[in-house]
């Protein structure tokens, strides 16, 4: 007899790895073939979590149809299984096996599709906070501007790509339109939930690198600089009102004196 | 009408309409606006724990139906069954979604997901052996001290049996509550399915449940697939319940009083309106079938 934690092991294998062997002594049959009985939570356990797949991610699924992304999610699923209990955790690593994934190979910004529908994914369950306001730096005086840090809103992904996969994720919107669609060309964007909606705000390359330092606990001074860096003209009081006015904030911190 | 009784008289409990508790509903995010556009004439709904342990809309709206509905937590993902014991930190998140919703019950399930870290996502069978029962005892234990308030198990439904197991299954589920102080969740469905698929007889396994663990019952639809010159039921819930399961239900509610009862419907979902008729049926039938009989246990 299997003490529990091997038969659970045992199991685990006969579900994801298909080696059910092991188990035809220990299922019994009661006329149906132990694997076929087996079959049943196979198949429960496969299509349960590649619909969780299709769930979180739309557009892939629009973009290679049905039956191949049915294959991906199960070869997906039998390599990297979950290892959450929350289905929203599962599938992060979606994007990374689809750029290893040999039939995918001529669509070379689909791992880049997966990339971005996965931190809408994040940016929906990450947990509640508010967004700084115009009004929330009113305390903070001209002269310590330069040694502001901030946080970004929980919810905050910065996402890049050498694709405009933006424009792509938008045409498989209701009301988008694949006509004429130019994805050529990088992509910068916060993906982020200011409420109960997840935003994508399209950011240029010195913008996302403004808010790229910020993320990484930058003051606006280092921030800044290396904004200009890439964009000499680069205008922090504009950028800085638009992301006070749109919620980008949870949080301002300044130096201890 | 109570006013003009005598007052010595007290009523029975089991008699009187106050102690006929509403059916409740499964709340699936389809149904997340719809729920909260009406006062719907269910007494409680129920949500699957994990799926409100982030932010955002999901917990907003189970917010929103908490104001208005008492709500049930029914757990999928803590595998009370793993050999290997719970997952501490997904042990906290289900206590701090109690904390946040107060609710009405919390329950899980006798099944196990988790192997090696691993979670399938399916609520899989355990042997029923005493090592397995003092497994599951232990770990619905320790869910119990995290959450401070018992909790309940739900009988399986199942499409396998082991070889070693030494128990039926209806002694296993009835020996939980006993050692643990734990209370039934009584799937009368998966008690449908299981005994189709493995050919015991349903009311005897009705018989041998300790009435008084009983705390909730579940109803919900099944699909029969023929595989080689076998039948299996599949516990799918994604259709009406069966007149079976009715007859089954209504054999509960002899055995054991009224229990609060709760339609789930989680694939093919149709309108809640469809869901909430399900819901009124199980009313009408506990109204039908509440004089509690001792002779349906004898």
């Amino acid at each position: 007899m299997l003490p529990l934690h091997e038969l659970q092991r045992t199991i685990a294998r006969g579900i994801l790895a298909d080696e059910a062997a092991a188990l035809a002594d220990v299922i019994r049959e009661d006329g149906l073939p132990f694997d076929k009985r087996l079959q049943v939570y196979r198949n429960n356990t496969f299509i349960s979590l590649t619909e969780a797949l299709k769930a979180t991610y739309p557009v892939v699924s629009a973009l290679v149809g049905e039956k191949f992304f049915g294959a991906a999610a199960k070869a997906h699923i039998a390599a990297q299984p979950p290892r959450a209990p929350r289905l929203v955790e599962f599938g992060g690593g979606f994007s990374d096996f689809l750029g290893a994934f040999e039939p995918a190979r001529s669509l070379p910004y689909l791992p880049d599709v997966a990339r971005l529908e996965w931190a809408i994914n994040e940016a929906y369950h990450a947990p509640d906070d508010s967004g700084l306001t115009p009004q929330s730096l009113s305390s903070v005086a001209q002269d310590q501007f330069p040694s502001v840090s901030f946080k970004l809103r929980s919810s905050g992904r910065l996402f890049h790509a050498r694709y405009r996969i933006d424009r792509l994720w938008r045409a498989h919107q209701p009301g988008g339109s694949l006509e004429g669609l130019d994805i050529n060309g990088d992509c910068h964007l916060l993906v982020y939930r200011p409420s109960g909606d997840v935003e994508l705000m399209t950011l240029d390359a010195a913008g996302f690198a403004l808010l790229w330092e910020i993320g990484r606990g930058a003051t606006l001074e280092a921030a800044y600089a290396a904004a200009a860096a890439i964009d000499p003209a680069f205008d922090l009081t504009s950028a800085l009102g638009t992301h006070l006015t749109r919620g980008v904030f949870s949080q301002f911190s300044l130096p201890d004196r | 009408m109570q006013a003009s009784q005598p007052a010595a008289k007290v009523p029975d409990p089991v008699s009187a309409a106050a102690a006929l508790p509403k059916a409740g509903i499964g709340l699936r995010f389809q149904h997340h606006r719809a729920v909260l556009d009406e006062r719907l004439p269910v007494g409680f709904v129920e949500v699957h724990s994990e799926n409100y342990m982030g932010g955002g809309t999901p917990l907003a709206c189970l917010e929103a139906a908490r104001r208005e509905y008492p709500v049930s937590l029914h757990g999928v993902g803590l595998s009370l069954g793993s050999a290997e014991g719970l997952d501490e930190a997904h042990l906290r998140r289900v206590a701090d979604l109690a904390d946040r919703i107060d609710p009405l019950l919390v329950s899980e399930h006798i099944s196990w997901s988790v192997t090696g870290g691993v979670y399938l996502n399916d609520l899989l069978p355990l042997p029923y052996t005493e090592e397995a029962l003092e497994i599951f005892c232990a770990n619905v234990q320790r869910l119990q001290e995290a959450l401070k308030r018992p909790v309940l198990v739900e009988n399986p439904s199942t499409y396998l049996q082991f070889a070693h197991s030494t128990i039926p299954e209806w002694e296993f589920v009835a020996e939980i509550p006993k050692r643990t102080g734990c209370g039934l969740l009584l799937d009368v469905n998966n008690i449908y399915v299981s005994a189709g698929n493995h050919g015991f007889d349903a009311l005897h396994y009705l018989r041998a449940i300790p009435r008084d663990a009983v705390r909730e019952i579940h109803l919900a639809g099944h699909t029969a697939k023929q595989i080689g010159d076998r039948t299996l039921r599949i516990d799918d819930h994604g259709s009406a319940v069966c007149d079976e399961v009715w007859t089954l239900y209504a054999a509960a509610i002899r055995l054991l009083g009224p229990v609060p009862t709760l339609i789930e419907w989680d694939s093919r979902i149709p309108p809640l309106a469809d869901i909430v008729a399900e819901a009124v049926k199980a009313d009408a039938v506990a109204a039908a079938n509440r004089e509690r009989t001792d002779a349906a246990a004898a």
